[in-house]
């Protein structure tokens, strides 16, 4: 009995000094401007973004190292006209990452768009995994925004993205 | 001037030129283009130094059912079913690999939801050879595309 | 001075040669796309041999089938003349009968004007029959050690002149009976069969097709009209799928990775009786045993990754034929139909049962 208790409490401190925990941390876009030029035509048009991973977005204190990113999804993303302009003009959003070395993935959509809102809330993808786009470090947020109409003027979006990193 | 220089301007601009040619050579893909079965029009334009095609008309553009335009509605994700087709990039990923033809990039079917493989040859400045596969080319099918006049502005 | 800035200029030239022109943020104009003509004048639409949610098509396809039990009752020869079969008549069980099924379907052209498939296909049936050291009847004891196969190469062809017609072409060479690796069939024995259908393709969700058909499908060599017919309902989830009379169905979607079908399927050939085994004689070597059922089932088939998807089919086999022909001194192929009075040298009876099929399939786009 007492070397079955010696045995059975040896493989349980194994196993858990074998069990490496992951670690995930959050990586913040902060009111990002998806620009794009004007006229803009009734239909999809596109706003684009380019961004180089910056480590000091990073919401704790974890160091950011892409050798060790296991996956990344994107958790929030959150689309807000830029003042005095207004969602009411789009239809839908959706939301994409482009990267020069890794393969384009649709991550968040919102399709249509709820009327007399200040904010649009994405739905995000649960199975999209952009952690090729992050350990390449630079990417593209492509932004494609279905207008209601022709509109001349100049439309800026802004956005606000949460990444969460596991390693 | 010494014969290095003259050697170095030389070697300078036939550089610029290939590289420019090369360029142009890889942008002659852009513009709108027609699938062989006539339902849908799909405009291939550049995000950095990739080529995607997206979808800019559909011959049926509303779903029968709903009478709503039409969305990816077999994206085996779930999440993304509501995107709209008009606008939806199913070209992606593109690079130009020289001899007229583009590769490592992938075409979406949104008939059935599946991604397939997919190289781009052109085979006149008005054609494409567009060839899906699953892992090999032999497993395949290569469908026409007709370039579409654009009117002059 | 000079020289290294030029130098350096050169060195950083692949840097600067490539910019990377964004065009998709260019002004379009939507409702421009719906009017535009081809930059070339001759160019083309066609149709695609297929209508929105057809089940997949098999590039490649492994299977494994089980018959259940089914009596086998063999009498006396029509025809003694041509054979020492008739010194017997028995009846028998077969506890079960099993075998292997592949088919590759590779595309050598797949182009929009043209597709132009070749086809492999082979299957074979082992026969275990109960009590089968006590069999006496030569044709059962022959079934019981050879068990059926059958070989066949063939191309498919369509070919879409517009968006609209179509033309398909099919043909195949079977070699069927009871060869194996160590002693391959006879190209002399070799069975023949073709379509040749005109088709309309009406939209996306509907095409037909009809012509003629040379076929073994009832066991033996005939000619019958053949009807293609595709449709899906409006909503996807509702299709037919008929190649008539060899099969058809009706086809209930889940999604782009599941679906299901009920129908029927006419299965058949002639398979060759070499008779290598001296201690079975079965007399004539020219005789062949005029196979056909008729499968009544339900398949479930089920995407597992990709394109690889699984097909689990069951139904009732009901027996059309298992005769035994003889082709003479000249071993020449000859046309019954269903009206010619050519005497079998057998006529046996087989029950009908039950069977089940799991194939592994890897589908084409």
């Amino acid at each position: 009995m007492k070397q079955l208790a010696l045995f059975l409490s040896a493989a349980l401190f194994l196993t858990m000094g074998c069990n490496t925990s992951s670690k995930t941390s959050s990586y913040t876009l902060s009111d990002v401007v998806f620009e794009s030029a004007g006229p803009y035509f009734e239909g999809a048009n596109t706003f684009t973004l380019s961004h180089t991973i910056d480590p000091s977005l990073l919401a704790d204190s974890a160091g950011f190292s892409k050798e060790r990113i296991a996956s990344v999804r994107l958790r929030s993303a959150v689309i807000s006209p830029a003042p005095g302009q207004s969602l009411d003009l789009f239809r839908s959003f959706s939301l994409a990452l482009m990267g020069n070395a890794s393969e384009s993935l649709t991550a968040a959509v919102l399709n249509p768009l709820p009327a007399n809102t200040g904010q649009a809330k994405l739905g995000v993808s649960a199975e999209s995994d952009l952690k090729a786009f992050f350990s390449e470090g630079t990417f593209y947020l492509v932004l494609d925004a279905d207008l209601k109409a022709d509109h001349e003027e100049t439309l800026t979006l802004l956005g606000n993205l949460v990444f969460e990193i596991t390693y | 001037m010494n014969l290095f220089l003259k050697s170095t301007l030389a070697l300078l601009f036939f550089a610029l030129n290939l590289g420019l040619s090369a360029q142009a050579d890889a942008d002659r893909l852009l513009g709108v283009w027609e699938p062989s079965n006539g339902k849908a029009r799909v405009k291939i334009e550049k995000i950095g130094p990739k080529y995607y095609g997206k979808i800019v008309w559909l011959r049926e553009p509303l779903d029968p059912k709903s009478q709503q335009p039409k969305t990816d509605k077999n994206n085996p994700d779930e999440a993304l079913r509501s995107v709209p087709l008009k606008g939806y990039r199913l070209l992606k990923d593109f690079t130009y690999s020289g001899n007229n033809a583009w590769a490592e990039g992938s075409i979406y079917d949104p008939e059935n939801g599946s991604t397939y493989s997919c190289t781009i040859t052109m085979k006149d400045p008005n054609t494409l050879d567009i060839r899906g596969y699953i892992g090999i080319s032999t497993f395949g099918r290569t469908d026409v595309w007709k370039r579409l006049q654009i009117p002059a502005k | 001075m000079l020289n290294r800035l030029l130098l350096g200029a050169l060195l950083l030239l692949p840097l600067l040669g490539f910019s990377q022109t964004d065009s998709a943020t260019a002004d379009e104009d939507w409702d421009m796309y719906g009017n535009l003509d081809f930059a070339d004048k001759g160019a083309k639409r066609f149709c695609t041999s297929k209508v929105l949610n057809l089940s997949p098509a098999r590039l490649i396809s492994i299977g494994y089938e089980a018959v259940g039990g089914a009596s086998l009752s063999t009498p006396a020869a029509v025809d003694p003349a041509h054979t020492s079969l008739s010194t017997d008549t028995a009846a028998a069980r077969i506890g079960l009968s099993h075998g292997l099924r592949f088919q590759a379907n590779i595309p050598l052209i797949s182009r929009n004007n043209l597709i132009w498939q070749m086809n492999l296909n082979y299957q074979d049936q082992y026969y275990l029959f109960e009590n089968a050291g006590s069999l006496t009847n030569p044709l059962q004891q022959w079934l019981s050690r050879n068990g059926l196969r059958s070989a066949g190469l063939g191309f498919t062809l369509f070919k879409p002149f517009d968006e609209k017609n179509f033309l398909l072409i099919q043909a195949s060479a079977d070699a069927s009976g009871d060869f194996g690796w160590k002693r391959l069939p006879s190209f002399g024995n070799l069975r023949y069969s073709g379509a040749l259908l005109y088709g309309r393709k009406v939209s996306d969700r509907f095409m037909w097709g009809a012509g003629i058909s040379r076929t073994y499908r009832v066991g033996e060599l005939n000619y019958v009209p053949v009807v293609l017919l595709n449709w899906t309902s409006a909503s996807g989830k509702w299709g037919v799928e008929c190649l008539l009379p060899a099969r058809g169905s009706l086809r209930r979607t889940f999604s782009s990775r599941s679906l299901a079908t009920v129908g029927f399927e006419l299965e058949g050939q002639s398979y060759r009786l070499e008779n290598a085994d001296s201690d079975i004689s079965v007399g004539s070597p020219n005789l062949e045993l005029r196979r056909s059922e008729l499968r009544l089932r339900l398949e479930y088939q089920r995407s597992l990754s990709k394109f690889y998807w699984i097909g689990i089919q069951a139904g009732l086999r009901y027996n059309y034929a298992f005769e035994v022909d003889s082709f003479g001194p000249d071993n020449t192929e000859f046309f019954r139909g269903f009206f010619g009075d050519q005497k079998y040298v057998l006529e046996n009876t087989l029950a009908h049962t039950w069977f089940v099929q799991v194939t592994f399939n890897l589908v084409s786009p």
